[in-house]
């Protein structure tokens, strides 16, 4: 697929945003896969703001724990609340020189081996959600080009998120968002239910999580749900799969 | 489980009009997951057939309904009523998501310690050192694999870990890093 194709296909997954059956957490993991696969940066993740403008990570382009415990750290300081305090562009950050900016979260960083982070708000009009956070391991500038296509990732991804309600109230937004933020706690609790019963790691459970939502076409939180309370319908999801005979 | 907040006649009796009935707020935010916010009962009321005369019957124009839950863990609802329409007041909302989030918490040791009397869970909500580096993910992950460790509801993990932390006065996050790099294991055995 050309670059144009993927791109153009980013674009219609975030059209769908606005169908009834939307699934937020769904919506914006695989826009966090879009941005790795689109620009130049190694891993993505949106943070959503809840209703006390505590910013809490909802979905990144890889489980990995150390990826996500990044973005836990921004909650105090990093990238992430600038944008989305300021409503403006955090880019370019050099994590060797933003030692003093944001401690914490630069040495994580780099630990990691990340050289740069970016983020981008999530942003209607005067209205911020939250941010789109971009590492790179190589050193150097975003390109003006990745900026703005993942600024238009980002604002279409808003509009979508937005969209959803009819009257656009702040009890609305706060409500939509709650539910996501239930979301994300279910699917960890999910992700460590499946962990212990299956004996593989939190990491390779949200990937089998994953599939089986799609094989089946249910909604990764629907399933998350029925992972986390053990019940019978995630039977052969929680099972480990038995020795089958080829068929010949 | 309801949480009632309003004046406590009625309170009480929106709550058994919504038991009865099986319709309202109340029970859409429990199923949904999501809060239920109805600020004018008169415009989104037919919604709810017969909930929403017989609430008006009562003065009732404006209702407010949060699910009390941490992800799959659900122990009830929150509703808030009031005599007058309009939306809650700025930040009223995320006042009231805070509320429900300390209260879920509450109940959930609660209805642990009413089942187990003098257990091994002794200690309140409050116990269980939250440091800054609360790296929540962790935390739920942990919740799902000592659910499955012991064969306890989600519910009951969480105390668990909980209490375990209190007990060996630890951060909750540092226990729950532990448990699911699986050096800590919470079988029968453990405590």
């Amino acid at each position: 697929m050309t670059r144009e194709e993927q791109l153009a296909e980013a674009f219609v997954e975030a059209a769908d945003t606005l169908v009834d059956d939307f699934d937020v957490i769904e919506f914006l993991h695989t826009l966090a896969a879009r941005c790795v696969q689109l620009l130049d940066v190694d891993a993505a993740g949106i943070m959503l703001a809840d209703g006390n403008g505590q910013l809490h990570a909802t979905a990144a382009s890889s489980e990995n724990a150390r990826l996500l415990e990044l973005f836990e750290l921004q909650a105090d300081a990093g990238p992430c609340l600038d944008a989305f305090h300021t409503g403006d562009q955090v880019v370019n950050a050099d994590l060797e020189a933003s030692q003093q900016r944001w401690p914490r979260f630069a040495e994580a960083a780099q630990a990691t081996g990340y050289a740069s982070a970016h983020a981008l708000p999530l942003r209607l009009r005067s209205t911020v959600i939250g941010a789109l956070n971009l590492f790179c391991a190589r050193p150097g500038a975003l390109s003006l080009a990745d900026v703005r296509t993942g600024q238009a990732l980002a604002d279409v991804a808003t509009i979508g998120i937005l969209a959803q309600r009819s009257a656009q109230q702040a009890e609305l937004l706060t409500t939509q968002l709650q539910q996501a933020l239930t979301s994300r706690v279910t699917i960890e609790q999910a992700k460590g239910v499946l962990a212990e019963r299956r004996q593989i790691t939190v990491d390779e459970a949200f990937a089998l999580l994953r599939t089986h939502a799609r094989d089946h076409n249910l909604h990764l939180s629907d399933l998350a749900r029925q992972v986390a309370n053990g019940s019978s319908t995630a039977a052969d999801l929680l099972h480990a799969p038995k020795q089958t005979t080829v068929e010949t | 489980m309801v949480l009632a907040w309003g004046d406590e006649a009625v309170s009480a009796e929106l709550e058994d009009l919504q038991f009865t009935l099986g319709q309202g707020p109340g029970p859409d935010a429990a199923a949904g997951g999501a809060a239920v916010l109805v600020p004018d009962l008169a415009v989104t009321g037919a919604r709810w057939p017969q909930f929403a005369p017989a609430a008006a019957v009562l003065g009732v124009c404006a209702v407010f309904a949060l699910p009390l839950r941490i992800g799959a863990i659900g122990v009830g609802v929150l509703v808030a009523h009031r005599v007058t329409p309009g939306p809650l007041a700025d930040g009223g909302f995320a006042d009231a998501v805070a509320l429900a989030e300390a209260v879920t918490l509450l109940l959930i040791h609660q209805q642990s310690a009413a089942a187990d009397p003098g257990g091994r869970t002794q200690t309140g909500p409050q116990q269980g050192r939250t440091g800054p580096e609360t790296y929540r993910a962790q935390v739920h992950q942990a919740t799902g694999m000592i659910s499955a460790q012991l064969g306890v509801s989600l519910a009951e993990a969480l105390v668990r870990l909980r209490a375990h932390a209190y007990a060996g006065d630890r951060l909750i996050a540092e226990v729950a890093a532990e448990v699911v790099a699986r050096r800590l294991y919470f079988g029968e055995s453990d405590d």
